[in-house]
């Protein structure tokens, strides 16, 4: 197995919405999930989790809710918050002109 | 709206404390335990699975711990910060820093003098025992269209002895009631010796009796019309500073004569009685304090028209205003039959004695009310140009600078 990458705080933010966008979850679920569709290279730990969790929330991009999980115990779930959504579309973009760029810089050396 | 997300969880913070802690160990529980379950199922025995998980937990144990401190001091740090930087821009700029402080004491200390000595004026809770049911009575007259006049002379007696929603009723004045009080003089002198006339029942109206001696009977309310009964205009109640000036505080002041000077006739009056050291009643709303109170009667006989009497009156313990108001119109409906000649268009109204005081200055407090605001603008306006100022003013300073190093020393304070 590769070594994990290192991720920059802003990317995993980038991560973290896109996760919760497609459905509301926990803490543990979204971790789970940014590693089964990266093919287990972006590994989030706890330590990194949820203080990004927490900066989300802070700055109002995400909502959290206390719900039931799947095996009926308590979790708190995330959601997106509208001012999230615009957000994350923004991001979104500025994401792929950036790697876009960079992939042209790489190239042309 | 993101401000609304945005301090829903500082919000919550502060005001839930505990719960946002317990929650956070609740969320860490979670998560440990579905990595433990992972670990297991991808097949480590358990105690490795809780082990492994473990390691990862205690990173977030630390993050947990600066979150809380975190929420804590936010707001501290920056409250703590502005303040930090507003003294060192106040010291950078002293002089800047004194004018705006002086404006503002002055500003401040200017209103906050004058306001509290207005108040204390006019607001003053009433000595007498539970002002909140003094009342005063007023006439006015629907014919002429004038009001707050005083009580007609001849429906005194009746009002008194038959509003039953009044523990007491008492009348002073005279001549006029709305006027100033009696220029006596003190016979054979020329001082002046202020005298105000009133009902028997006044003083128990107003809850406060004579120290020494006694007050008006009763009967020193009324006069036959065919010769004067002996104790009218003979008997006088004091002042607490008059008795001590003229009488020397001493208690065989009761009983003797004192003999007054007034409109040039030579009237000699028996001391009956002496008021309480504060005593003042009625200024503030006349514009004396009353040296001699003496009797104001009226003829039991004849129905006398003069609106001459002001009325203040005690309400019941169960009365209110509305009540009194009721019973008085009544009372005045009466009235209006029964003497048509003089009462056809009159009626009679009442008023808390507390708004009576401050009558005549409503509209000059509400004028300094103003007027104190703008001063107050005034000098915040000052403060404001002031800041605007400062940066003209370093330029200055610095011009003059550059200047004397160009041109040396003398330097002229040319500008």
């Amino acid at each position: 197995m590769s070594k994990p990458t290192e991720l920059v705080q802003g990317t995993l933010d980038l991560l973290i919405l896109t996760t919760i966008r497609l459905e509301p979850s926990h803490g543990w679920a979204i971790a789970q999930r940014i590693r089964q569709v990266s093919n287990n290279v972006l590994r989030v730990n706890q330590g990194a989790l949820y203080p990004a969790l927490h900066r989300l929330e802070q700055q109002g991009w995400i909502k959290a809710e206390w719900g039931e999980s799947e095996n009926n115990r308590r979790a708190k779930y995330y959601s997106l918050t509208s001012a999230g959504k615009k957000f994350l579309q923004k991001e979104e973009a500025n994401w792929e002109r950036l790697s876009q760029a960079i992939v042209l810089v790489l190239r042309m050396v | 709206m993101r401000w609304l997300d945005k301090t829903r969880l500082p919000l919550r913070s502060l005001f839930r404390k505990s719960t946002v802690n317990g929650e956070l160990d609740q969320e860490m529980r979670f998560h440990l335990e579905r990595q433990i379950q992972e670990n297991i199922a991808a097949g480590m025995p358990p105690d490795e699975a809780r082990r492994a998980a473990s390691l990862e937990f205690g990173s977030v144990q630390s993050f947990r711990e600066e979150c809380r401190d975190k929420r804590r001091m936010n707001l501290f740090n920056d409250v703590i910060r502005d303040i930090r930087i507003s003294l060192r821009t106040l010291r950078k700029n002293s002089g800047f820093a004194i004018v705006s402080v002086l404006t503002f004491a002055l500003v401040i200390g200017a209103n906050t003098a004058i306001f509290s000595a207005i108040y204390g004026l006019l607001f003053r809770s009433l000595p007498y025992g539970d002002p909140g049911r003094l009342v005063m009575l007023w006439d006015g007259n629907r014919h002429t269209g004038q009001e707050h006049i005083g009580v007609m002379e001849g429906s005194f007696p009746i009002l008194q002895s038959e509003a039953k929603s009044f523990a007491g009723m008492g009348a002073f004045g005279g001549v006029s009631a709305l006027g100033s009080m009696y220029a006596d003089k003190l016979w054979g002198t020329e001082e002046r010796v202020s005298t105000i006339s009133c009902t028997s029942q006044l003083f128990s109206v107003l809850g406060v009796a004579p120290f020494l001696g006694q007050a008006f009977f009763p009967r020193d309310d009324t006069y036959d019309e065919h010769g004067a009964t002996p104790s009218l205009s003979s008997v006088a109640i004091l002042s607490y500073t008059f008795w001590q000036q003229h009488y020397g505080a001493s208690a065989d002041a009761i009983g003797k004569t004192l003999t007054l000077n007034q409109f040039g006739e030579r009237e000699e009056y028996t001391i009956v009685g002496v008021m309480p050291q504060g005593f003042d009643f009625p200024y503030p709303m006349r514009s004396e304090k009353p040296d001699v109170w003496l009797p104001l009667a009226y003829s039991n006989t004849r129905f006398s028209p003069g609106n001459n009497f002001a009325v203040v009156a005690r309400l019941q313990p169960g009365a209110s205003l509305r009540r009194a108001q009721a019973e008085l119109n009544t009372i005045s409906d009466r009235l209006q039959r029964e003497y048509p000649k003089y009462y056809k268009s009159e009626y009679v109204t009442v008023t808390p004695l507390q708004s009576e005081l401050i009558r005549d200055a409503r509209t000059i407090l509400w004028v300094l009310l103003v007027a104190l605001g703008l001063v107050l603008l005034i000098g915040c306006a000052n403060v404001g140009n002031l800041m605007l100022m400062r940066p003209f003013l370093a330029r200055r300073k610095w011009r003059y600078s550059r200047r004397s190093a160009l041109e040396g020393w003398p330097w002229s304070a040319r500008c």
